[in-house]
């Protein structure tokens, strides 16, 4: 049964490898250009979202959803409504946190993995991490839309992710999904549905009470 | 020399009783189901630390693995309790503190051994005694529901017994916890787990 699930695991592997290939050095320019102009152009983002925990020793995923906004420069709330309520904000160099219980409130620049997480987070969503050094890059195309392998350098990145995938849909050039992958293969993947970009955003939404 | 049919029957029927004995004094404790991964929306409060996310508890072989990890995904810690330990297989650095994690560490040893009902006791059952250490149960309903667990301590022989941690369960139909809460009496650390399905995609 074993050999039949491993068989079944290669060869599921190697359709996915042979499903994704790399792009050449001067696609990935072209690549780079667009979604740089993309990020550009984006002044804000607001969306639904779907996440998904998966946990290989529980063989268990934990599903959750809610809606996501983000303004330039730094400002972004990720509102979970479903399963459990729990709101973070990220803006002007704080971080506050609801849960079922209270309001907590962190400076960002008293805490480096806080403002580590931070850049990463707007910079996933923007789409402009394509020439950050903390991590190196490879590009694959994979039929719909472009998929970004980042591999951490840094020393506290790597020990949180062994790599973060970032999928950019073909025609807009925005990010439609990402998935931060553990050293133990656990991971935690973030589609978009619905995105509406540069629709006005109240600030009252990126001000937790 | 063959032994005497009579031992051989009396060995049969003390096996047979020992087994029936044996399933009686031992009743399914909570997170028992192999089947099932138990889930909590968490808050735990550790005198100036507050942390929230995921409690995720599964019963695998003869252990339990418990995950904890933030809402946004990121793993605060992941233990696997055997018997009597519970092994960290990773903490997060923001929560690796030796006191910190003993605590927990034995807080949710005491939480996985608890046992479900007892049916057939008094409301107010005195389960246990090991040292200092006393285990009292409350319980209510036909079938014996437990929906407290107190523990407490006797620092020194001349001294009176210290109530020193609360666990109180608020069940479902169905017997399994719907929220579980853990305080310590003397220090300032509580532990407030709600179980949730996961979102419809």
């Amino acid at each position: 049964m074993n050999k039949i699930i491993s068989l079944s695991v290669l060869l599921f592997m190697s359709f996915v490898m042979t499903a994704q290939t790399a792009l050449p050095t001067k696609d990935i320019e072209l690549v780079k250009q667009k979604i740089a102009t993309s990020s550009k152009n984006m002044n804000t983002m607001q969306s639904s979202f779907t996440q998904e925990k998966y946990m290989s020793v529980m063989s268990q995923k934990i599903q959750s959803n809610g809606m996501f906004y983000f303004k330039k420069q730094n400002q972004v709330r990720w509102e979970y409504t479903e399963p459990y309520k729990y709101i973070i904000v990220l803006s002007n160099g704080k971080i506050q946190i609801k849960d079922d219980k209270k309001v907590s409130e962190y400076d960002m620049n008293s805490n480096k993995a806080f403002k580590q997480i931070n850049d990463m987070m707007i910079q996933l969503v923007q789409g402009n991490v394509l020439n950050n050094t903390a991590y190196t890059i490879k590009y694959f195309d994979v039929g719909t839309s472009y998929l970004l392998e980042m591999i951490p350098t840094d020393k506290k990145l790597k020990a949180m992710f062994s790599k973060i995938q970032l999928n950019f849909d073909k025609t807009n050039y925005e990010v439609a999904s990402f998935k931060m992958i553990e050293s133990n293969n656990d991971y935690t993947l973030v589609k978009f549905v619905n995105r509406k970009q540069n629709a006005a955003i109240e600030a009252s939404k990126f001000e937790l009470k | 020399m063959n032994p005497p049919k009579t031992t051989l029957f009396s060995l049969l029927i003390m096996l047979c009783l020992g087994i029936s004995v044996n399933a009686q004094n031992q009743p399914s404790t909570l997170f028992d189901s192999r089947d099932s991964v138990y889930m909590y929306h968490t808050l735990l409060d550790a005198y100036s630390f507050h942390f929230s996310g995921i409690m995720a508890i599964k019963k695998i072989d003869n252990t339990h693995r418990i995950i904890f990890s933030t809402e946004t995904g990121s793993t605060l810690f992941d233990f696997t309790l055997t018997k009597n330990k519970c092994k960290a297989n990773y903490v997060m650095k923001a929560m690796n503190n030796a006191l910190f994690l003993a605590l927990i560490k034995s807080d949710i040893k005491d939480l996985l051994q608890t046992y479900k009902y007892k049916k057939n006791y008094a409301k107010h059952v005195q389960e246990e005694v090991i040292k200092n250490e006393t285990i009292e149960y409350n319980q209510s309903g036909d079938k014996g529901v437990i929906h407290s667990k107190e523990i407490y301590l006797r620092f020194s022989k001349h001294q009176e017994i210290k109530k020193i941690i609360t666990f109180q369960f608020n069940s479902n139909e169905q017997l399994s916890e719907s929220t579980i809460t853990i305080t310590h009496q003397n220090i300032p650390i509580k532990i407030e787990m709600d179980a949730f399905t996961n979102a419809e995609e």
